[in-house]
């Protein structure tokens, strides 16, 4: 924890325990999305669905690289993680991104159900990538609605936290317009990143990946 | 300030009180209500708690016609009351785990410089959802509205 770190802020204005509460939704949030992009990534499949699969894997990548950003930033204010990930997944800031019907959301395996469908995935429609994309585009949307929020909350208050949660707003927002150009909902505006899960706004706060290449 | 107008209806803010974009909770009758004014300056009422999990729904942000929980970001219809976010995404299992999402929506009309809401929510069926667009553009009132 950083003491004076917390007190700056809490002389700012803000409400610090209101501001962990909405940091650590926020890594929830990133880490199950992590979890479910995993999912959506291995269902990507087909000729479209193969065309995707590079961008939903910078998309996961980046995910996870806000949660490792935002962590640091959590235990600084005096704030920690849930000691139950099951708790932590209850808080995240968004809801789950499931897997759609159409690639097998209807018979998959079910928490708690006990069953399992091996080999009874319904054959792939042609809605499925749609209806993939739909997930991906209205997931990425939540995130940017979550760091718009915590920006405004923190704006001219908690510069740390503020200039982190930009970063990470200008990622979300890229990725949003990946996925909507995906559905043909407007031209784009974006290149490729160089290298997967590149994050080149919130590379330079995760500090203890300097020195890796 | 709680003022009955007649037809049920109880004044509760002046106009000028709500700027676009802004939300205040207020008390009508024995409810809590959130009055807010969306961006196109229409005036609508709803309960203050998430129908997910009960986060204060003045807390969360307006944007275009619903309004987004700040918990959780799920997202209501504020003239209808739907769910927007997430349930139109999730597949049909979770669906129908959650599909009681509704947030009830008062009756409220603005005129004469004053927002009267009606401090008993609509019941949540398509037809009142129908009657409630109605009665935004009319602003007339009616006995008939609830069963």
């Amino acid at each position: 924890m950083g003491k004076v770190a917390r007190q700056v802020v809490e002389e700012a204005g803000l409400n610090v325990d209101e501001l962990i509460d909405k940091l650590v939704a926020a890594a929830g949030a990133e880490f199950t999305t992590f979890y479910y992009y995993t999912i959506l990534r291995v269902n990507s499949i087909g000729h479209e669905g193969e065309g995707m699969k590079e961008i939903i894997e910078d998309a996961r990548i980046e995910d996870r690289n806000h949660f490792e950003a935002l962590v640091p930033r959590i235990y600084e204010l005096g704030g920690k993680l849930p000691d139950d990930i099951r708790t932590f997944a209850d808080r995240a800031g968004c809801p789950d991104a499931y897997l759609p019907d159409t690639l097998g959301g209807v018979t998959a395996e079910r928490r708690g159900s006990g069953q399992t469908a091996f080999g009874a995935y319904p054959a792939a429609q042609d809605t499925a990538i749609q209806d993939l994309l739909t997930i991906l585009v209205e997931a990425e949307r939540c995130a940017v609605r979550t760091y718009t929020d915590i920006c405004n909350y923190t704006f001219g208050k908690d510069h740390r936290t503020y200039e982190l949660s930009l970063a990470i707003l200008n990622e979300e927002i890229e990725h949003e317009s990946w996925f909507s150009e995906f559905l043909n909902e407007g031209p784009s505006g974006h290149f490729r990143r160089g290298a997967p899960g590149e994050s080149p706004h919130v590379r330079r706060f995760m500090t203890a990946d300097i020195g890796k290449s | 300030m709680e003022q009955s107008t007649g037809g049920g209806y109880l004044n509760v803010l002046a106009s000028g009180d709500l700027e676009p974009g802004q939300m205040r909770e207020i008390s009508a009758g024995t409810h809590r209500i959130v009055v807010g004014r969306l961006y196109d300056g229409t005036v609508v009422a709803f309960a203050p708690s998430c129908p997910h999990e009960a986060a204060p729904l003045v807390q969360g942000t307006i944007r275009g016609g619903s309004i987004d929980c700040s918990r959780h970001h799920y997202m209501f219809d504020v003239r209808t009351g739907e769910n927007t976010f997430p349930l139109p995404i999730y597949p049909a299992w979770k669906r129908a785990q959650v599909s009681d999402l509704r947030l009830p929506i008062f009756p409220v009309i603005e005129r004469d410089g004053w927002i009267a809401v009606e401090p008993e929510p609509y019941q949540g069926r398509v037809d009142d959802d129908q009657e409630n667009t109605e009665l935004k553009d009319s602003e007339q009132t009616s006995s008939s509205r609830r069963d």
